[in-house]
């Protein structure tokens, strides 16, 4: 397959076109015996019905459909178009339409092809449904128009597919048909308009001729062949009872497809629950599930592929491998692919009854028997989400092998790493899938990566770099709740009583470490101790200074301590918050600024003296923090209107008023000209 | 990563190549075996974790000696070699190809260096030679006497299909030269990959081993093409049992760096300074969680503890398929949120994985009638009910109008009037003690379906009210 046909898969678009005329009414001629009861002796048995040609073709149609969309819930779109006096289309491309149910349903109002009466004006024909086919496969799909629109260097191709179901005489009359085919594609691309609809680049066409199964036809099958460079054609003659076989076997092609034969399934009798019998069950999969089977030895390869009967393609047969006990799954990493799977014989109890183990949680091994008799483990089936997929199982080495251990490397000799912290931390960030859509100015990995940053501002690895960890009776929920985005003056109210807790301590001079033989750190003095869990209390709190609140609780620790901002730390925090605030009023959340802080403005400055103006008290007082707030409220809270523009380009003049000059840019144009 | 040498043994590789000002002489490939050695040495010293295995080919390919890290085993072996006959290349390819499928299946990457003559040119460019069927790429060294005449005939060094290039060492050939062009390839090839390790603020540097590769696909409508940054940063962690068996790319260990120094002091002080990785390691360890990083915008990866056996175990990063969807059932990896440092349990509850939208085929009622056997089997189906009416009047009733909407999607008109009939068969055949309800409901079910409104698909067919029972009506 050439890249061009990789990345514009004919099978992202495809057509059906149903002969719905009187004659698909017809009788297929294959009949299905209704024979069930008993019945008195002599009586006589219920007579056979028959499918019509419409209800076969139809039939297959919407097998092939669900297969599609079964493995392929996105990206391989389907339309039904039935054509008899007049063309009709079954559904869009529009993800909405594109199930089994919604065709079902219309199919139910378009009802069986009509009885034959002989109308001069109009004839019944397949040939409508072709300008409809033409005008559908030029209409662009989502995927097409999103591709169209990124600009990508190469330009997207419109390829698809048609599959026409008709009866034609013989072979001239195929090739009248596929000719009629060709033209209503050459005249639909003449009018293509942007950016709704694309000119078809190529298209492949399947016609199936069919006929009632008691008559012979002579339209023989042809393999693809190139008709134009925009056309390939392909034949296919087959008695209406057969077209449901033929359907599957084309689809296998088309989505490149592979069949998987479970063989050996033990189930229960039916009639006799006692007894088990063993049972096969074949599913449909994307066709490179088998790669690595069919990449090894030919001879292995050779020894689990099989011919399917009634069908001209091949099945893998592999062995049902009966779960020995739950957690007998392969290694996390062993699989290699993934791929959705559908079963063949949907009604057929064998494989309801495979689906059900499946979907019931439980997941299937299938070995592979080799050549000489060994067996290996190549697919697990497993469902998630009322899904089932096949997984492809690495039975390779692992080059991994005798790898040296973590604990010889760097850091590995490390026996105090918070392990059990780091464990409810892990819990603490669980992943969890949303129901919003994220959208361009939300992006939730972004958003993750934050709120993990947030969490580690301070997170010592070990528990002897630590103290206020290691004391979790007072530091506790003080230590989780200062890494929250936010926290209520109630978890202000909590926090400072853990600070509050720790004074209460010190002044009973209690032991923060109970000393203990173990312990590395009890020589340390309990003044030193008192000391350093102070010190870094007061780093884990200038880490996760977040918002007022949290200023708040460190401020508390400053107070409790007798102790100076000296660094200007939390005025500067605050000056920040307000700045991120007016800056960009529709940011609620200023906190994922930068941590370096803005540089101070003239206001801070106003602020700043104003306050130690007012505060003939002590500056260490919640009075003080009060009142850098309120002065900060109340002055630098932005105007309710905004300024004119004179008076912001106004000079202050001695007496206290403001003078500003008007109209100056015409003085200096006129400056200007004068000056010429 | 694994690498497969392949020496040719062919005649030419016989001749003798006179060193110039001096009076030795080496036969090229005592110059291969060389440059084997050199290899080998490099590998010893900066990948030791490098599985080697040797092929030697001629007219026929045979495996000298199969993947191992023991180096000083392949020293050995190669160092009596013998001649064969004439060169020939696509047997070599699938020697290697069944060697390395039969040893690592086909989720490793697997360099190989090929030491031939002069060749190479034209013998690698030829129809009959196949791509490999694993990830992977040829490396050629040529070593010939004088420059060849093929050479200016190609104007790159790169050989088709993506399969490798060429790359020759400088002439005139000597021992030195030789050495040369395989201690460039081994520096090219064998790069420990640098990372950082990234949690929030947490981070660590580590070495990825193997070294990741960049990844190509086609997918429909464009082609993907992903590298993996240099830092991977975690964006959450999920419990084990959610990612089980995911497809994975590939996977490598995550080892904390160290400095490269001989000194066993700072080694040690290294061994007893905390590191990041260690220590998610453990967490991971012990809770059975599993870490999702992002390794590139659109690249994802997970990180778990993995043990070879019970003693040595390490931190793996499992590369996902790239793409958003990788692991298909936890959905779209960009709508994954932090859950709420409070969650509750019903919220958590409600939202596990999302719910796919529209069920599979399998898992609703759909009906597929195209083999006989699969409409008999819905018929027996009904059939049964009714004999049991009428304590199964309500699945009889629901059953059968499922058969009925199906039959008119698929005009199956004749089916209706079929089925009718069957029922008053079996309405007639009903033993003596049966209740008379069950006569009641065939009936009326038969009747039902005879009506031309019964091919109407919004009509329901409803049970018959009768004096036996106030049975639920649908």
């Amino acid at each position: 397959m050439s890249l061009m046909d990789q990345l514009f898969p004919a099978n992202h678009k495809t057509t059906f076109v149903v002969d719905h005329t009187p004659y698909f009414g017809l009788a297929s001629n294959s009949h299905i015996k209704m024979d069930f009861t008993k019945r008195p002796s002599g009586g006589i048995p219920p007579a056979p019905i028959f499918k019509s040609m419409w209800t076969c073709s139809i039939e297959a149609v919407l097998e092939y459909c669900r297969i599609v969309w079964d493995l392929f819930p996105e990206g391989k779109l389907i339309r039904v178009i039935s054509s008899d006096m007049q063309s009709r289309t079954l559904n869009n491309w529009s993800s909405s339409q594109q199930n089994v149910n919604y065709m079902l349903h219309h199919l139910s109002s378009l009802g069986p092809p009509a009885k034959l009466v002989p109308n001069p004006n109009r004839d019944y024909s397949v040939v409508y449904g072709f300008r409809t086919a033409a005008e559908a496969m030029i209409e662009c799909t989502t995927a097409q128009m999103d591709q169209a629109a990124k600009k990508n260097n190469i330009e997207v191709q419109n390829k698809c597919r048609t599959v026409i179901i008709t009866s034609a005489r013989d072979n001239p009359s195929i090739d009248n048909l596929m000719s009629m085919f060709h033209n209503e594609i050459i005249k639909s691309n003449k009018y293509v308009s942007q950016p709704n609809s694309m000119s078809i680049n190529h298209c492949h066409l399947v016609i199936i001729n069919t006929y009632p199964d008691s008559i012979t036809c002579e339209v023989t099958d042809r393999p693809p062949h190139p008709i134009s460079p925009m056309l390939d054609l392909e034949v296919h003659s087959i008695p209406a009872s057969k077209i449901g076989i033929k359907i599957s076997n084309l689809l296998l092609k088309h989505y490149n497809l592979a069949s998987t034969t479970v063989t050996g399934i033990p189930m229960k009798e039916e009639q006799n629950a006692s007894s088990s019998a063993n049972y096969d069950v074949e599913i449909y999969h994307a066709a490179t599930a088998h790669t690595t089977i069919l990449n090894a030895n030919v001879a292995d390869a050779k020894a689990v592929v099989a011919k399917k009967e009634g069908a001209d393609y091949e099945t893998i047969k592999l062995k049902w491998c009966t779960p020995r006990a739950n957690n007998n799954l392969p290694d996390i990493h062993s699989c290699t692919t993934l791929h959705r799977i559908t079963p063949v014989d949907i009604n057929s109890r064998p494989s309801a009854c495979l689906i059900t183990f499946l979907l019931n949680g439980r997941s299937v091994l299938l070995e592979m028997i080799k050549q000489g008799g060994g067996k290996s483990m190549s697919h697990v089936l497993k469902s998630y989400n009322g899904e089932i997929y096949i997984h492809t199982v690495s039975s390779g080495r692992t080059v991994l092998e005798d790898p040296p251990a973590i604990s010889e490397g760097p850091g590995g000799k490390v026996t105090q790493y918070r392990v059990a912290d780091f464990g409810t931390f892990m819990k603490l960030n669980l992943l969890q899938p949303t129901k919003r859509k994220q959208t361009e100015d939300k992006n939730y990995i972004d958003d993750a990566k934050e709120k993990l940053k947030k969490q580690t501002a301070y997170w010592p690895l070990i528990t002897s770099s630590t103290i206020i960890f290691n004391l979790k009776q007072y530091t506790e929920p003080m230590l989780s709740l200062m890494v929250k985005d936010n926290i209520s003056d109630q978890e202000v109210m909590n926090c400072k009583q853990c600070i509050y807790s720790l004074m209460a301590a010190e002044s009973k001079n209690e032991h923060l470490i109970t000393p203990s033989l173990s312990n590395p750190r009890k020589i340390m003095k309990k003044d030193d101790q008192y000391k350093s869990m102070w010190a870094e209390l007061e780093t884990f709190l200038k880490s996760n200074l977040y918002t007022e609140n949290h200023c708040k609780v460190l401020q508390c620790l400053f107070e409790c301590r007798g102790k100076l901002d000296e660094e200007k730390i939390i005025e500067k925090t605050l000056m920040r918050f307000k700045k991120s605030l007016a800056d960009r009023p529709s940011v609620i959340r200023a906190t994922t600024d930068s941590p370096m802080s803005p540089p101070l403005t003239q206001q801070t400055g106003i602020k700043h003296n104003i306050a130690h103006k007012a505060v003939a008290a002590d500056p260490n007082s919640v009075m003080y923090l009060q009142i850098v707030q309120d002065q900060d409220n109340r002055r630098v809270n932005p105007p309710s209107r905004p300024q004119f523009a004179g008076r912001l380009k106004s000079i202050q003049k001695r007496n206290g008023n403001l003078f500003a000059k008007l109209y100056q840019h015409i003085d200096d144009d006129t400056d200007a000209k004068g000056a010429k | 990563m694994a690498t497969v040498i392949a020496i040719d043994l062919s005649v030419s590789m016989l001749r003798d190549i006179k060193i110039k000002d001096t009076k030795e002489s080496f036969t090229l490939l005592q110059l291969a075996t060389h440059g084997v050695n050199v290899l080998l040495d490099y590998l010893a010293v900066h990948s030791r974790l490098e599985f080697v295995a040797v092929v030697t080919f001629s007219s026929t390919c045979d495996v000298l000696c199969s993947f191992t890290r023991d180096y000083d085993l392949i020293k050995a072996k190669i160092s009596q070699l013998e001649f064969r006959t004439n060169t020939c290349y696509p047997p070599v390819i699938q020697t290697i190809n069944y060697l390395v499928h039969s040893e690592w299946s086909n989720s490793v990457t697997c360099q190989v260096i090929m030491i031939t003559d002069g060749n190479c040119y034209e013998g690698l460019r030829k129809p009959d030679i196949t791509p490999f069927l694993f990830p992977g790429k040829l490396i050629v060294v040529p070593l010939e006497q004088v420059s060849s005449l093929y050479k200016n005939n190609y104007d790159s060094n790169k050989l088709p299909n993506g399969l490798g290039y060429i790359t020759s060492p400088e002439l005139p050939l000597t021992p030195s030269s030789v050495a040369k062009v395989f201690e460039k390839i081994a520096k090219e090839t064998y790069v420990p990959y640098s990372a950082v390790l990234r949690c929030g603020n947490l981070k660590s540097d580590v070495h990825l081993i193997p070294p990741p590769m960049s990844y190509t696909k086609a997918a429909d409508f464009e082609i993907i093409t992903c590298c993996i940054s240099s830092e991977l940063s975690i964006i959450g962690f999920l419990e084990s049992s959610k990612v089980e068996c995911p497809a994975t790319l590939s996977r490598h260990l995550v080892l904390p760096q160290r400095i490269l120094d001989e000194c066993s002091e700072t080694n040690e002080a290294f061994a007893k300074t905390p590191s990041f990785c260690v220590l998610l390691h453990g967490a991971l360890k012990v809770e059975n969680m599993t870490a999702v990083c992002q390794l590139s915008s659109n690249w994802y990866g997970l990180l778990v503890s993995w043990a070879d056996n019970k003693k040595k175990s390490n931190l793996m990063l499992i590369i996902l398929e790239p793409g958003t969807n990788a692991i298909p059932w936890l959905g779209d990896i960009r709508n994954l949120t932090l859950s709420p440092t409070e969650l509750s349990k019903s919220d958590a509850d409600e939202t596990q994985p999302s719910k796919t939208p529209d069920k599979r085929s399998y898992n609703q009622s759909q009906l597929v009638w195209i083999k006989e056997a699969g409409l008999q089997a819905d018929i027996q189906k009904i059939l049964r009910q009714a004999r049991k009416m009428p304590d199964k009047i309500p699945s009889f009733y629901k059953e059968l109008n499922r058969i009925r909407k199906a039959a008119i999607a698929y005009s199956f008109n004749d089916l209706l009037t079929s089925i009718a009939d069957l029922l008053e068969l079996e309405c007639s055949n009903l033993p003596g003690g049966t209740h008379p309800d069950c006569a009641l409901q065939l009936t009326h079910a038969a009747i039902e379906l005879r009506k031309p409104l019964a091919m109407d698909p919004k009509l329901t067919i409803v049970p018959m009210t009768t004096k036996y029972a106030q049975h639920d009506l649908m």
